[in-house]
């Protein structure tokens, strides 16, 4: 009887360690060889790759740009998703599932439509880009393809949807007399928001934190969409090192930082939540 | 509690609009008559890009692969999730919560690392750019998704069940085929169907391993939308929202769009 949960388990398990855990460590080796363009990648074990990704300033930038372009998205996701949840906790049934299917339907169209989306709208005779010149404030359309704004408004559209699960998620757990109670003492409502509703919302706010900046650092392609060459971010110069210029020990060096950038992320908040929000979790 | 003011109302509407619009810009330029990227008023407008694109044995042949892929994928995953999903909820045994955990790992590993990393493995052990390969990659990723759903409708079963079948001289075996599957039937088609979204729409990973011969939907996508960009994309764009609304509809009646994506029971 005691082998049958093994015996159950070990089918998705073995796939795991054979085709997930295995590429992984093979991946890991390799960002420790050394390559040249005449021989290809050598056996050696070295820590160059790693030493040439951190002291080289053109990667400092990269890292540096996409690691604003993530704080900027993050916030702004949680922002907005705050105040819409807010909204969506005080709508009728009816309303708040048709409001839902908007705001998550777009989680099932694949971000290169959603990106193109924005292309449309932000490109050189995109409605967007024409709003100025309607407005009299310019006398060419502003087109933001390119351009990091671009970048951060669509990855905001492509992400907001997950601090909104997030968010909703805690919601769902909310005790409504609670919020009554404190209404009922004569706090305000600002009063109420600010010291009853945020706090019990706060592991879902910082579990949408966490999931819209590690999805952000590691985004591909609305970032080579919108962004294009000049606007590198660390998924790029993965791409490229790859597919282009074919160090892929120094592309595989550049994935290994990026894993552990996010492996700490997630680490710090569930240290973080567990300590500080131990009892709304119980 | 009180109601929504009006400032409320006009930032809620904002932001609806502010997640449409992109998905609207794409719909209406899927219906341009023109034959580049842009508008065409409404009298003008024509299906003239459907019908290329229904014509185009490029898209339709990578429609078919995504679609393939999708659906093969999902169901290994589904196999490999609905056993070890039993195992965790119903069964306490040493290294369970390891486990579980092992088993939704693939969602913090960036899909940009998964693809170089299984671009190196494949090529390794000779399958690189195969659909083989592809599928394998796929099943990785969309696992956890799966799993999530499987194991959330797991753990509500209600274990009296279990034990007036025993009690009435039903075996563990009896029980798992007559009683649990089918109860966990709508957990395993909401679980399939969210798998096969993630696998439909994954760019990122599938880069690095699609071949040529068998390119799929996004990557064609992304491919001519960098190199060839005409409103032949917005069409075949427009196919996939379409698909995606109505796939939202069936997910809705049946399972609750809200429980699927946002897990509440």
């Amino acid at each position: 009887m005691k082998k049958i949960p093994f015996l159950l388990v070990s089918p998705a398990v073995l796939f795991y360690i054979v085709f997930l855990v295995s590429p992984l460590l093979i991946t890991l080796i390799m960002s420790f060889h050394g390559y040249s363009i005449y021989t290809g990648i050598s056996d050696d074990f070295s820590l160059a790759n790693y030493e040439e990704v951190l002291s080289d300033s053109y990667f400092y930038k990269i890292f540096l740009r996409t690691f604003l372009l993530s704080v900027a998205v993050a916030l702004l996701c949680t922002i907005l998703a705050i105040v819409e949840a807010l909204i969506l906790y005080k709508m009728s049934t009816f309303y708040k599932s048709i409001s839902l299917l908007i705001i998550l339907g777009p989680l099932l169209v694949s971000v290169v439509v959603r990106t193109l989306g924005w292309a449309i709208l932000i490109g050189e005779n995109g409605f967007l880009s024409s709003i100025p010149v309607l407005l009299h404030l310019s006398e060419q359309p502003v087109s933001l393809m390119y351009t990091q704004i671009g970048v951060v408004i669509t990855m905001v559209h492509v992400l907001v949807p997950f601090s909104i699960i997030a968010i909703m998620a805690t919601m769902s757990k909310l005790d409504d007399s609670i919020v009554n109670a404190s209404l009922s003492l004569k706090a305000s409502s600002f009063y109420t928001l600010r010291k009853v509703l945020i706090p019990q919302l706060m592991p879902g706010i910082l579990s949408g934190v966490m999931v819209v900046f590690t999805l952000s650092i590691t985004a591909f392609a609305t970032p080579a969409i919108i962004g294009g060459r000049k606007l590198k971010v660390v998924a790029m110069v993965i791409y490229d090192e790859f597919l282009a210029t074919l160090n892929w020990p120094l592309g595989a060096s550049i994935a290994m930082i990026l894993i552990i950038i996010n492996f700490v992320c997630i680490y710090f908040y569930n240290k973080y939540t567990q300590k500080k929000y131990k009892r709304v979790f119980q | 509690m009180k109601k929504n003011n009006i400032g409320s109302c006009i930032f809620h509407v904002l932001f609806l609009l502010f997640m449409l619009m992109p998905l609207l810009a794409v719909v209406l330029m899927s219906f341009t008559s023109k034959g580049y990227m842009a508008f065409s008023s409404l009298d003008e407008m024509s299906l003239r890009w459907y019908y290329e694109v229904f014509n185009s044995e490029a898209y339709m042949d990578a429609l078919l692969t995504s679609i393939t892929l999708g659906a093969i994928s999902s169901t290994i995953a589904c196999i490999l999730a609905v056993p070890a999903c039993i195992a965790l909820a119903k069964y306490d045994f040493y290294g369970k919560d390891l486990i579980n955990s092992f088993l939704l790992s693939p969602l913090m590993i960036p899909h940009i690392v998964l693809g170089i990393a299984f671009l190196k493995f494949f090529s390794n052990v000779g399958i690189s750019k195969s659909f083989l390969g592809l599928v394998i990659a796929h099943i990785i990723l969309i696992s956890p998704y799966a799993m999530r759903l499987i194991l959330a409708v797991v753990y509500s079963l209600d274990k009296n069940i279990d034990n007036a079948a025993l009690s009435l001289g039903s075996n563990k075996f009896m029980i798992t085929v007559k009683i649990t599957l089918p109860l966990l039937l709508p957990g395993i088609i909401s679980g399939w169907l969210i798998s096969f979204i993630q696998s439909f729409d994954e760019l990122t990973m599938s880069i690095f391993l699609t071949p040529s011969s068998l390119i799929t939907l996004p990557v064609k996508m992304y491919n001519d939308i960098d190199e060839n960009l005409t409103p032949m994309i917005t069409a075949i764009s427009g196919v996939v929202i379409f698909g995606a609304i109505a796939l939202m509809f069936i997910i809705d009646k049946f399972f609750g769009l809200e429980k699927v994506l946002i897990g509440k029971k």
